[in-house]
C-alpha cells in the first residue's frame, strides 16, 4: 500500500508540476505576468503601432494608458470587440481614443468612462457602441471584474470582489488553459511573446493603432467569403455570445446605463450610439430564437429619440444593406461595413446642421 | 459527478484514503462508506432523485426477505411482480411517460381526432435504467432460487448504488457484485495498479477520442442538409468511435476505480469493432446489458427453443426492447429492429456462432476474409447509428438518403478542418492500440507491462500527456447518462 500511494502520488505530482509550470510560464492570457499591458501601452503613447499583442488584459490596458494620456480627447469610443474598427479617420481625425474592449459589459463602459472622470480629462464627445448583451443580465461576462474599483467608485460603493484572483489562480490547474499555454511556452522561451512597436499598419496579426482601434491581421483579413460563411455558420449553430438566457431587458443593467449616460450628458459631454450589425446566418439564428436582441434595439432607439442622442447603425444587416461579404465571422463588421454606418453618420449630422 | 471532472479527482482520493485507512479493519463500515460515497456521487449532480435509489432498495431488499422466508409459489410470484413493477414502474414514469403520451396523441390525430395533450416536464434520473436493471436482476435471481437473499442492508444498499458503475454500467448481476460486499477486502498492489491504468486509458477514450468526435458529429449531424454524402457518412463514423469511446470509456474507468477498492466488475466491451459478424459484435458491445437481456428476457421467452419461428420472434423482441431500453424516441426502437433484422441470416443459417474468438489470434493482421468480414461489420454498424443519433426517423432517413446520392464522391468539408483531421489522426492510433490489445481486458493492459521502469513511466506520462494536450475539454457530459 506505501508503495502504491508514494508512487502514485510521485507521478500525480509530476503531473501536476508540468501542468502547473506550463500554464504559469506559459500563460496564454497573461493572467501570471505583470507589465505586458505597460509594455503595449508604452508603444502606443508613443504614438506607434503595436502588433504581436494577444491575450492580455485589455482592461488594465486602458486604465495603463488613460492614466498615462497629457491632454484630454476630443473623442472617446466606448465598446467590444465589435467597436475597435472605429478609429480617428471617421472624426476628421480628431483626437480620438477608441477604448473597446473584448465582451464588455455595461460594467466596463461604465468603469472606463470612470476612469477618465478621475483624472479629469473627460472628452467633447463619447460614442458607445451598444451591443444587445449589454442588457443581459446573465450574459456571464466576468471581466470588467479588473476594473471593479472604477465601477464602485462610479457607484460611490466601496469593497471589491475577489473573483478576478480566483479565477486566475483556478486558471493554473485548468486543462483548456494548458493547451493554450502550451502553444505558447516556445514563444516565452525565445522571447518572441512581447509587443512589437511598428509603423506598419498591416501586420500578421492584429495591430493596435495609437488611437486604440485596431487593424486586423493578415490571416483574418485573407478570410476567403466561403470560409467566413463557415465560420458564421458554426459560430450560429453554438450558443450565442453573451445572449444566452436573455429572456428580459435587465432591469439593474438598464438602470446602470441610464446612470452612465445621464453623468456623460450631465457632464455636458456630447454623446452617441453606434450599433454593429450581426452576420445575415446569425441574424437569422437572433430572430428566431433571441427576440430580447430586436427588443434591445427598439428600446435603444426609443431612448435615444426621448434624450435627443444621435443613434447610428442597426444590428439588422439587412436595414444596414450589409450582405455575408460585410462581416469577418458571426458578429465582427468589416471595415467596408463601419465606414458605410460611419458615412451614413456623417451625411446625417450634416443634414441635422444644414 | 461526472468521472472526468475535477471534482471526481478529489473525490476519489478522499474515498480511497477513508476506505484503506480509517475503514479498512471494518468490512461494515467499508461497506458503510461506498454507500455515503455512493450518495454523495450521485446527489453531486441532483440530491433529489437519492429518494429514488433509497427506496428502490428498501423494496427490493424487503422482496427479497420475503421471498427467502415464502414458500408459497403464489405468493412469491406476487412479491417478484411488485418488485418488477415498482422498477418498471419508475423507469415508465420518468424515462416513458411523454413518449406513450405523445405517441398516442399523434396516432390519434393519424386518424383525424385530436387529443388534448399534458406533456409533463419531467428531468430523467440519471442513470435509472442501469441501477433498475441491477436490482432487478437481484429479485428475479432470489426468486428462481439462484441466489441467497442478503440479510444485510448496507451491503446490499452498497450493492445497488456502488458509486463506480451506478450511473452507466456494466450493470452487474447480483450473484458477481453482492456477494464481493460479504468479503473482506484486502489492497493488492496489482489489482490497484491495474485498475489506475485502465482509469488511465478510460479517460483518454472518452476525452481524445470521444470527445473530440463529439464535436465533428455534432456539427455534421445537427446541420446534415448543409453537407455532402461525403460528409454525412465522415460524421456518421465520428459519431460511431464517439459513442464507442464514451461508452466503454466509461466502462473502464468505472472498472478500474472498483478495483482500486478490491471489487471486479464485468468486462463491458471488447473491441466490438472488430467483429466479423453481428453476432459476434452483440456479444462485444455493452455485454453486461446484452446477456441481461438474454437472461432475463430472451430464455425467459423461450429462447431458442421452439423452432424458427419463436427464434426469430425472441431475436426481435430482445433487440427492439433493447433499442427502447435506450431511450424513448423511435428512432432507438428502429435501430434496435435494424440490428435484428443484420442478426437474422446469421440466425437462420444457423451462423450466429461461427465467430467467438478473438479475430487473428496471436497474429499480426487479420486475414484478407477476416479484414473485410471487420469492414462489412463496421458499416452495418455505421449506418444503424445513423438512427441511434438522428433527432427523428425522417432526419436519419434523411441523412441516410444523402449518403447514398451523388454527392457522396463530392470531396468532403469540414467546418473545423484542423480539429477533423487531427481527431482521424488519433483515431488511427487508437484503432491500432486497440488492435495490439484485442486480446486483453482493455487494449493496454499487457501493453504497458513492460519490465523497464522507466519506459513504463515513460508510456504512463505518455498517455496521460496525449490526454492534456489533445483533450477535448468543452463537450465532456457521457452519452449513457441520459439512458
Amino acid at each position: 500500500m506505501r508503495d502504491f500511494i508514494k508512487k502514485t502520488s510521485a507521478f500525480s505530482i509530476f503531473i501536476l508540476f508540468i501542468l502547473v509550470f506550463t500554464n504559469f510560464y506559459g500563460d496564454a492570457a497573461k493572467l501570471f505576468h505583470i507589465g505586458y499591458e505597460k509594455k503595449i501601452a508604452s508603444i502606443l503613447l508613443e504614438k506607434k503601432n503595436a502588433t504581436n499583442i494577444s491575450n492580455y488584459d485589455e482592461r488594465l490596458l486602458q486604465k495603463e494608458i488613460i492614466n498615462n494620456i497629457d491632454k484630454n480627447p476630443d473623442v472617446v469610443v466606448l465598446g467590444s470587440s465589435r467597436s475597435k474598427l472605429i478609429g480617428s479617420k471617421y472624426f476628421d481625425n480628431k483626437l480620438l481614443f477608441n477604448n473597446g474592449v473584448n465582451g464588455a459589459s455595461i460594467e466596463d463602459l461604465v468603469a472606463i468612462y470612470q476612469l477618465y472622470k478621475e483624472r479629469d480629462i473627460l472628452p467633447k464627445k463619447i460614442v458607445i457602441v451598444i451591443d444587445p448583451w449589454l442588457f443581459n443580465e446573465y450574459n456571464g461576462l466576468e471581466r470588467w471584474t479588473s476594473l471593479e474599483k472604477e465601477y464602485n467608485d462610479f457607484h460611490n460603493k466601496t469593497g471589491t470582489f475577489s473573483k478576478a484572483q480566483e479565477n486566475n489562480f483556478s486558471e493554473l490547474i485548468s486543462l483548456s488553459y494548458f493547451q493554450n499555454s502550451l502553444n505558447n511556452l516556445p514563444n516565452v522561451f525565445t522571447g518572441k511573446s512581447d509587443p512589437v512597436s511598428t509603423t506598419q499598419k498591416y501586420n500578421k496579426t492584429n495591430t493596435k493603432l495609437p488611437d486604440g482601434s485596431i487593424i486586423y491581421g493578415e490571416k483574418r483579413i485573407n478570410l476567403s467569403q466561403e470560409n467566413i460563411d463557415n465560420i458564421a455558420r458554426k459560430y450560429s449553430t453554438g450558443k450565442i455570445y453573451g445572449i444566452e438566457n436573455f429572456e428580459k431587458i435587465s432591469d439593474r443593467n438598464f438602470e446602470d446605463f441610464n446612470s452612465l449616460c445621464s453623468d456623460i450628458i450631465h457632464n455636458g459631454i456630447e454623446l452617441e450610439f453606434i450599433l454593429t450589425p450581426y452576420h445575415p446566418i446569425t441574424y437569422k439564428k437572433i430572430i428566431a430564437n433571441y427576440p430580447c436582441v430586436i427588443k434591445t434595439e427598439n428600446i435603444i432607439k426609443n431612448y435615444a429619440e426621448n434624450a435627443n442622442i444621435n443613434c447610428y447603425g442597426s444590428f439588422n444587416p439587412s436595414v444596414l444593406e450589409i450582405d455575408n461579404s460585410g462581416l469577418y465571422d458571426g458578429v465582427h463588421s468589416k471595415e467596408i461595413t463601419i465606414s458605410k454606418i460611419m458615412k451614413k453618420r456623417k451625411e446625417s449630422s450634416t443634414t441635422q446642421k444644414g | 459527478m461526472f468521472f472526468n471532472s475535477i471534482d471526481f479527482a478529489i473525490f476519489l482520493p478522499i474515498v480511497f484514503f477513508l476506505y484503506w485507512f480509517v475503514a479498512d479493519k471494518n468490512l461494515k463500515l467499508q461497506n458503510f462508506l461506498i454507500v455515503i460515497a455512493s450518495y454523495t456521487f450521485y446527489g453531486w449532480w441532483d440530491w433529489r432523485f437519492l429518494s429514488l435509489v433509497l427506496f428502490s432498495t428498501i423494496v427490493d431488499y424487503s422482496i427479497g426477505v420475503k421471498l427467502s422466508d415464502e414458500e408459497s409459489k403464489y405468493k412469491r410470484k406476487i412479491y417478484l411482480w411488485i418488485s418488477i413493477l415498482v422498477n418498471l414502474g419508475f423507469l415508465g414514469f420518468f424515462k416513458y411517460y411523454n413518449f406513450f403520451q405523445d405517441s398516442f396523441v399523434s396516432a390519434f390525430s393519424f386518424f383525424g381526432t385530436e387529443i388534448q395533450s399534458n406533456s409533463l416536464n419531467i428531468i430523467l434520473p440519471v442513470g435509472i435504467s442501469f441501477y433498475t436493471f441491477q436490482t432487478l436482476s437481484y429479485t428475479i435471481d432470489v426468486y428462481k432460487r439462484k441466489l441467497e437473499p442478503t440479510k444485510d442492508f448496507i451491503a446490499f444498499s452498497a450493492f445497488v448504488s456502488f458509486f463506480p458503475q451506478l450511473v452507466a454500467g456494466p450493470i452487474e448481476r447480483a450473484t458477481n457484485l453482492l456477494p464481493q460486499f460479504y468479503r473482506k477486502r484486502t489492497f493488492e498492489y496489482d489489482k490497484a495498479v491495474d485498475g489506475l491504468r485502465q482509469i488511465i486509458w478510460g479517460l483518454f477514450k472518452k476525452i481524445v477520442i470521444a470527445d473530440n468526435s463529439a464535436q465533428i458529429a455534432n456539427e455534421i449531424f445537427n446541420n446534415s442538409a448543409d453537407y455532402s454524402g461525403s460528409t454525412l457518412l465522415i460524421g456518421a463514423i465520428f459519431f460511431t468511435f464517439q459513442i464507442y469511446g464514451d461508452f466503454s470509456g466509461y466502462s473502464d474507468i468505472a472498472i478500474g476505480t472498483s478495483r482500486l477498492f478490491g471489487f471486479n466488475l464485468m468486462q463491458n466491451f471488447a473491441f466490438p469493432y472488430f467483429s466479423r459478424d453481428i453476432a459476434e459484435f452483440w456479444r462485444r458491445w455493452h455485454i453486461s446489458l446484452s446477456t441481461w437481456f438474454r437472461d432475463y428476457l430472451y430464455i425467459p421467452l423461450g429462447g431458442s427453443r421452439g423452432g424458427t419461428r419463436m427464434k426469430v420472434r425472441n431475436t426481435f423482441i430482445i433487440f427492439i426492447v433493447s433499442g427502447f431500453w435506450h431511450g424513448a424516441n423511435w428512432t432507438f426502437i428502429v435501430w434496435g429492429a435494424l440490428n435484428a433484422l443484420y442478426f437474422m441470416p446469421l440466425l437462420l443459417l444457423n451462423k450466429n456462432r461461427a465467430n467467438t474468438d478473438v479475430v487473428a489470434q496471436g497474429k499480426y493482421l487479420p486475414s484478407f476474409k477476416e479484414f473485410i468480414q471487420i469492414a462489412f461489420t463496421f458499416g452495418l454498424t455505421v449506418l444503424a447509428w445513423i438512427f441511434f443519433r438522428s433527432e427523428n426517423i425522417g432526419h436519419a432517413l434523411n441523412y441516410i438518403s444523402t449518403i447514398f446520392s451523388g454527392s457522396l464522391f463530392i470531396a468532403p468539408k469540414f467546418l473545423n478542418i484542423e480539429l477533423a483531421l487531427s481527431t482521424m489522426k488519433m483515431i488511427f492510433a487508437f484503432i491500432i492500440i486497440e488492435w495490439i490489445g484485442r486480446e486483453e481486458q482493455y487494449a493496454i493492459a499487457n501493453l504497458f507491462k513492460v519490465k523497464k521502469k522507466y519506459v513504463r513511466y515513460y508510456l504512463y506520462v505518455s498517455v496521460v500527456l496525449a490526454i492534456m494536450i489533445w483533450g477535448n475539454y468543452k463537450e465532456n457530459q457521457f452519452i449513457y447518462f441520459q439512458f
